[in-house]
């Protein structure tokens, strides 16, 4: 959608007494009233219609934003204000106007697309490239670089329960472009769903483990364009099925869940993840903010990239209820907010679901 | 639109030396975020191409009360004019203090400082929002009991500066209720405790000076407020009068009667026919704008139809009022709305739903169920969200919120009607009621298409309405402040008390660098 | 300083009336004293103090604002004058200047009664017992019941923010307060705006309450009524001790129950006073135990769960029931409690006088016990009662008494138990000065926070009171 096609959602936030504000993690985590939800959506509003300039500056506040859609869980006027903002990052790209932190973007990108490929090749065990498998896995790029083991953790889990027709997908990609659309490219978000596209289709399944690449391959692809004709599932989802075939020899008392906002509030899966773990975790801990409502990491929307204060800040939020119990463990189903979540955590363990289960087995 | 700082760039700079730790941001995105609160006046700006037109110099955060002090003794030999701002949801032009002000943004003073249970307090931070002290306070098993409808964008600072009140403010109070001290800053730089944990002690109580003052005496950075068991049990009713003024009587009795009803809301039959309306439709968001076209034509999902349906029926709101009066006793045989609401301890809310009903029904009111309760209870916070979509539509909407003494209430309430109709759609609530009065809560909508001649008409409105208000016996506002749009009314509300703030304003901010002009006080 | 007693005296003859005006000795004398305890016993060791130069009886605001005018240009010191009932030296004269008594009684008429909102506009003067009396007659009440209820006047009660034995469920007196007029220290006659609640910018009512006189003179006010209740209930708990009393009491509010009465206190059975000529003397342990007394108003099936309430959480915290007898006897004497210090006072030898403290919940039971022990340490008698209980916590009535080894240092030791509860209640956590105001006795004794408080009050009074001529010596001023 064109930058003019969010129009009414932009004029609807411009004269709201901006009710959803006290959700937003990065308005929270400033303090800031430029970066709450209808305060970015009302500049973006006065930049369409030209009564401010378009500048880095004016352009700046786009960026301040996770795209955790938790605001829309408290708007009455449906507006979804994720796709509008990285719809005014685009603008601003088209302008020169983005932040100097997303210069040489899409060069970056396809380096680091390039070395976490080599990378995943040299981690991952050969015999996970059968020509003949139906079911691809699709690990993402956070996973491959900072807790490859998860890659290791989920097919050990797979193979416990008789799933041991699981191949790596024989794509050139690590990422199913995320980070493009945050950033406004939606050129080379396009180019990148039609290569991805094009090769997963080969498959019947695809099993992705970054809630994101799944959302975006189920809802932005189709509208770019690229449908995949293979059915794309997150781990979780894919898990939930052999739920009852998981046996631990070992459990844990008590840990928190955390549902990344693309798993929970964007898929809809809550339930899959909980069942999961109830599978080697006793007693299931509740954030306050938990389900439609969970917190975000502070991962997202390249926050951690270009605001990487911002995100601590974010993710020390979400764990100040951890921190107030003597529970040891966060457990979550996405490598970005495993992340985030992790570097704050202090002792606390942050933990991806498949890891623990692997654990306990 | 944003005029470039010059200068004003000296004073930024000096205001950098003097404290080069303080966190300080002149960008340009905040100084447009930061120059508007929600007076609807400045919407209808905003309509007209005026989203921010008098932006102030700077924002500034001061991350503990020390530092706030620094930023006042910086104020004091620069000169510089100092604005609070929690969350920017006043409507009453509160934190609007023109260009050259620096705003004091006290959201990094967000903690809970401390719950003890065992006295029923909590100590927050002034910075903190509304709904994450209540969060929090629920956790413990707590609640506050303050729930304005703003509570999701205002903050715990923006109560006490202007005596807020929440849909439970018979059962638990406004916050002046609440409140038992404050930490406040003062205009001089000094760091004052207005009172004890237990309430008390010599002296006039400062925390009932300094609740109010809008930010012009003080700055709030702590406080101490009393804290209640989360309920355990809710109790929630409608009924229906034939009139309002028969409601009226009736909520006046149960009032009166020795009970503690947590919510009392009686809707006239302007309000009643909406409320109806999105009762029937089942419909959560449903608008102002549906409603009304959807009785005056029948109207269907054209968007570009409801406005212009919209555009006539408010074109001549006097004919709407009168309109909506003739069709109002036919509208509903179940007559005006009356909601109420007990809540806490299961026996007490037993035993008071029992005798607030025989009280209720005694006084001819027509028992409509637990539905019509739980509906409002469920959508309480929803009405806020309909402005939106009336701004979008070129409709202007605002509130009223006055208060008076039984004896004189339905007299205000004809009076205010009277003044508002010939200008705006106008319907009105009693809410907030006391044993020896009650609050009424005018929501009123105009034509804003021309948004020149609807600033005048605006502001035309608030002028008649007022004066009708101070005229019948009642009070300028009930809970929303007086800010800056009803300052020229000051000297009418209180007469020659108003000497008393004067004194105070010169006592506690005698270089006058607090959020001059709120309250009317230079 | 020579002052021109005869032009003033005919001054303040034009302005309240010549039969209005007087200072002879029967005038100077009656208003020389209030009931600071310190001031009678100082009386009976030496002379008689001197009183005001002159005593006025206003009849209206009008006349009490060309007082204050000649006051001002004369730079006299005024006291507003009630009943005189004043506990802390609040309403006597002090030191050597000539001092114009304002005596506000006159002015005791009920103005407007609106029986639609349930409230009265009453003037000042009117001593409480009379104005409950008046109201009760067309079947309502005010729900302000102090001991000084018979003696006290409404402007008495509102410059100190008094709170009665009622409070838990009406609050203080500034909490039934609506508006007040008052005339300022240059004659400007203010009136505060009436309405249930306002949201205009400070309460300036405030201003006026609990500032004893030194902002201004309080001449009516508009105060919420409630209806005559047509019953009364009680209940009485015997507890071993006081912690678990206050617990259930603490739970009790925080549930919910707006008793009329909350007190805990001794069992009043065991009074000498109130004992059978020929019962037994009360055993130690007998005399440790602790009641809680309840008394409540209302609906009857509203009291009936509160009631049950209260009986759930005191019988679970150990609470034996006593049923509703003690309390009510406790009921029927509520007054007593007026005259147990003279009969203390006319001894030579004796002092005695009633210190109050607010606390919260958490620090009441340690202060509580502190107290005791520290007077038991040096000999001194002590009463406490735990009153004006409120959700963040209540209030100790500690009576206390002890005798000196000769008449001038009786003194001497009322000064040093007064630092020693004042001692204590700062270490304790506690707030002084919470029910009867400051005077000219409690600010020297409070603690810094309280003190910095009161600053503030001489910091606008300066304003006001460029003069200084509104009951200068009080309250720290």
């Amino acid at each position: 959608m064109s930058f003019d096609e969010y129009k009414k959602a932009l004029e609807l936030c411009t004269y709201c007494p901006k009710l959803c504000r006290h959700t937003c993690p990065v308005g929270n985590a400033e303090r800031r009233e430029a970066v709450i939800p209808q305060a970015k959506m009302a500049m973006a509003n006065l930049v369409r219609k030209g009564q401010v300039d378009l500048t880095t500056e004016t352009a700046s506040v786009f960026y301040h934003c996770n795209g955790c859609g938790l605001c829309g869980e408290y708007c009455e006027h449906d507006v979804d204000v994720t796709p509008a903002l990285f719809a005014a990052r685009a603008e601003a790209v088209d302008k020169g106007m983005d932040l100097p932190s997303m210069k040489q973007f899409t060069e970056r990108f396809y380096a680091r697309n390039e070395s976490l490929f080599r990378e995943l090749h040299h981690t991952i065990e050969e015999r996970f490239f059968v020509e003949e498998a139906q079911v691809a896995y699709f690990p993402s790029c956070d996973t491959v670089e900072h807790s490859p083991r998860v890659m290791q953790d989920t097919l050990k889990v797979l193979e416990s329960v008789g799933v041991d027709y699981v191949a790596l997908h024989d794509g050139e990609y690590i990422c199913a472009g995320y980070p493009f659309w945050a950033a406004g490219l939606m050129s080379e978000l396009s180019f990148l769903a039609k290569e991805i596209a094009s090769k997963l289709s080969n498959y019947k399944k695809v099993i992705c483990d970054c809630p994101a690449c799944v959302w975006m391959m189920r809802f932005l692809y189709p509208q770019l364009g690229a449908p995949i004709s293979a059915e794309v599932l997150h781990v979780v989802e894919f898990m939930d099925n052999y739920a009852r075939r998981i046996e631990v020899s070992s459990t844990v008392p008590e840990a928190f869940y955390h549902d990344p906002c693309y798993l929970g509030r964007w898929l809809g899966v809550f339930d899959a993840p909980r069942r999961l773990m109830g599978r080697g975790v006793r007693e299931i801990r509740e954030f306050t903010w938990n389900r439609e409502r969970s917190y975000c990491c502070g991962g997202g929307g390249l926050v951690s990239d270009n605001l990487p204060d911002v995100a601590a800040k974010i993710a020390q939020r979400r764990l100040e209820e951890v921190l107030r119990t003597d529970v040891p463990m966060v457990v979550s189903a996405c490598a970005t907010c495993e992340l985030n979540l992790g570097r704050q955590s202090g002792s606390v363990e942050v933990v991806n679901l498949m890891t623990l289960l692997a654990r306990l087995l | 639109m944003t005029a470039p700082l010059t200068s004003a760039d000296s004073r930024l700079a000096q205001l950098r030396d003097a404290l080069p730790d303080l966190r300080v941001s002149s960008h340009v995105t905040d100084r447009i975020a930061y120059a508007r609160d929600l007076w609807p006046g400045g919407q209808i700006e905003n309509l007209g191409g005026k989203y921010a037109p008098e932006p102030p110099l700077c924002v500034v955060w001061p991350r503990d009360t020390a530092e706030l002090v620094k930023i006042v003794e910086w104020a004091k030999t620069s000169g510089a004019v100092l604005v609070p701002f929690g969350a920017g949801s006043g409507v009453c032009g509160g934190t609007m203090a023109g260009t050259g002000s620096v705003i004091v943004d006290l959201k990094q003073l967000d903690r809970v400082t401390r719950i003890e249970p065992e006295n029923n307090l909590v100590r927050a931070q002034a910075g903190i929002v509304g709904w994450h002290l209540e969060d929090r306070l629920n956790m413990e098993g707590l609640t506050l009991g303050h729930f304005p409808s703003s509570l999701m964008c205002s903050t715990l600072g923006g109560y006490l500066a202007t005596r807020s009140a929440g849909q439970c403010s018979s059962l638990y109070g406004k916050i002046e209720d609440m409140a038992v001290s404050l930490e406040v800053v003062t205009g001089t730089g000094e760091v004052l405790e207005t009172g004890r944990d237990m309430g008390g002690g010599l002296g006039p109580s400062w925390t009932q000076l300094f609740i109010g003052s809008e930010g012009s005496l003080g700055f709030v950075t702590e406080a101490t407020l009393k804290v209640h068991p989360a309920p355990e049990h809710r109790v929630m009713r409608g009924y229906g009068f034939r009139r309002v003024s028969a409601g009226c009587e009736a909520i006046r009795r149960l009032m009166q009667a020795g009970l503690r009803p947590s919510v009392v809301r009686l809707y006239d039959e302007f309000d009643t026919v909406l409320a109806r309306s999105s009762t029937e439709k089942g419909s959560e968001a449903d608008t102002l704008l549906d409603a009304i076209t959807g009785r005056v034509k029948g109207s269907g999902a054209l968007p570009w139809l409801k406005r212009q349906a919209l555009q006539v029926v408010l074109a001549r709101p006097d004919l709407t009022n009168r309109m909506i009066e003739e069709l109002a006793p036919r509208v509903s045989a179940d007559g005006c709305l009356c909601i109420i609401g007990y809540e806490g301890d299961r026996r007490l809310v037993e035993a008071q739903a029992g005798l607030g009903h025989e009280e209720l029904i005694r006084s001819g009111g027509k028992d409509l169920g637990e539905e019509p309760g739980w509906h409002w209870f469920k959508h309480r916070y929803a009405v806020s969200y309909k402005q939106s979509k009336m701004f979008t539509s070129g409709a202007f909407v605002d509130t009223m919120e006055v208060a008076a003494t039984w004896d004189r209430l339905m007299d205000l309430y004809d009076s205010v009607r009277k003044a508002i109709s010939p200008f705006a759609f106008v319907m009105a609530h009693f809410s907030h009621a006391y044993p020896e009065g009650c609050s009424i809560y005018f929501s009123f909508a105009g034509p804003a298409t021309d948004p020149a001649a609807s600033r005048q008409r605006y502001d035309r409105l608030w002028s008649k309405a007022l004066a009708a208000a101070t005229r019948a016996g009642g009070t300028i506002s009930h809970h929303h402040g007086v800010g800056r749009s009803k300052a020229h009314f000051m000297t009418e509300e209180h007469g020659n008390s108003l000497r008393l703030l004067q004194t105070l304003k010169s006592t506690f901010d005698p270089a006058s660098i607090l959020n001059p002009g709120v309250l009317g006080i230079p | 300083m020579s002052v021109p007693r005869s032009e003033i005296t005919g001054q303040l003859a034009e302005a309240v009336g010549p039969e209005n005006l007087s200072s002879s000795s029967v005038d100077t004398i009656a208003h020389a004293l209030d009931f600071w305890p310190r001031a009678l016993m100082e009386s009976r060791q030496g002379a008689w103090p001197r009183g005001p130069q002159w005593v006025v009886w206003p009849g209206a605001a009008a006349e009490v604002s060309h007082v204050l005018r000649i006051a001002s240009s004369y730079a006299l010191p005024v006291i507003p004058y009630g009943g005189g009932s004043s506990m802390v030296g609040g309403a006597s004269p002090r030191g050597d200047r000539p001092w114009i008594v304002i005596n506000c009684k006159r002015m005791c008429n009920i103005l407007d009664m609106d029986e639609v909102s349930m409230v009265v506009h009453v003037q000042s003067g009117i001593v409480g017992v009379e104005l409950e009396e008046r109201l009760n007659a067309r079947g309502f009440s005010l729900g302000h019941v102090p001991t000084s209820m018979t003696t006290a006047t409404l402007g008495g009660w509102l410059s100190t923010q008094s709170a009665g034995m009622l409070s838990s469920r009406y609050g203080r007196v500034g909490d039934l307060c609506l508006g007040v007029t008052a005339v300022l220290p240059d004659g400007q006659v203010v009136h505060t705006r009436v309405a249930p609640r306002r949201a205009t910018g400070p309460e300036l009512a405030h201003l006026l309450l609990g500032a004893e006189g030194t902002i201004g003179v309080i001449t009516a006010a508009h105060l919420r009524l409630h209806r005559l209740p047509l019953h009364r209930w009680f209940d009485t708990f015997r507890f071993d001790e006081v912690a678990p009393a206050m617990d259930a009491l603490r739970r009790s509010l925080a549930a919910g129950v707006r008793p009329l009465v909350a007190r805990i206190q001794r069992d009043p059975r065991l009074r000498r006073q109130d004992r059978d000529e020929d019962a037994a003397e009360p055993t130690e342990a007998e005399l440790a135990l602790r009641v809680l007394l309840m008394a409540y108003e209302g609906p009857s099936e509203l009291v009936e769960a509160e009631r049950e309430i209260v009986r759930d959480l005191a019988t679970a915290r150990g609470g034996e029931p006593l049923g509703p007898a003690p309390a009510r006897r406790w009921w029927g004497q509520r007054f007593a409690a007026g005259f147990r210090m003279t009969p203390l006072l006319v001894q030579d030898c004796l002092f005695a006088d009633y210190v109050e403290l607010g606390a919260t919940w958490r620090d009441l039971p340690g202060l509580y016990n502190s107290l005791e022990e520290a007077f038991d340490k040096r000999g001194w008698r002590t009463r406490i009662a735990v009153e004006h209980a409120r959700l963040e916590g209540a209030s100790l009535g500690c009576a206390f008494w002890g005798e000196a080894a000769s008449p001038g240092l009786a003194l001497e030791a009322y000064d040093e138990a007064w630092n020693l509860a004042a001692e204590v209640c700062h270490a304790g956590g506690g707030g002084l000065g919470h029910v009867y105001g400051g005077g000219q006795h409690r600010a020297a004794l409070v603690d810094a926070s309280s003190k910095q408080r009161l600053a503030l009050l001489t910091d606008v009074k300066r304003k006001l009171d460029p003069a200084g001529i509104m009951n200068p010596g009080v309250l720290g001023t």
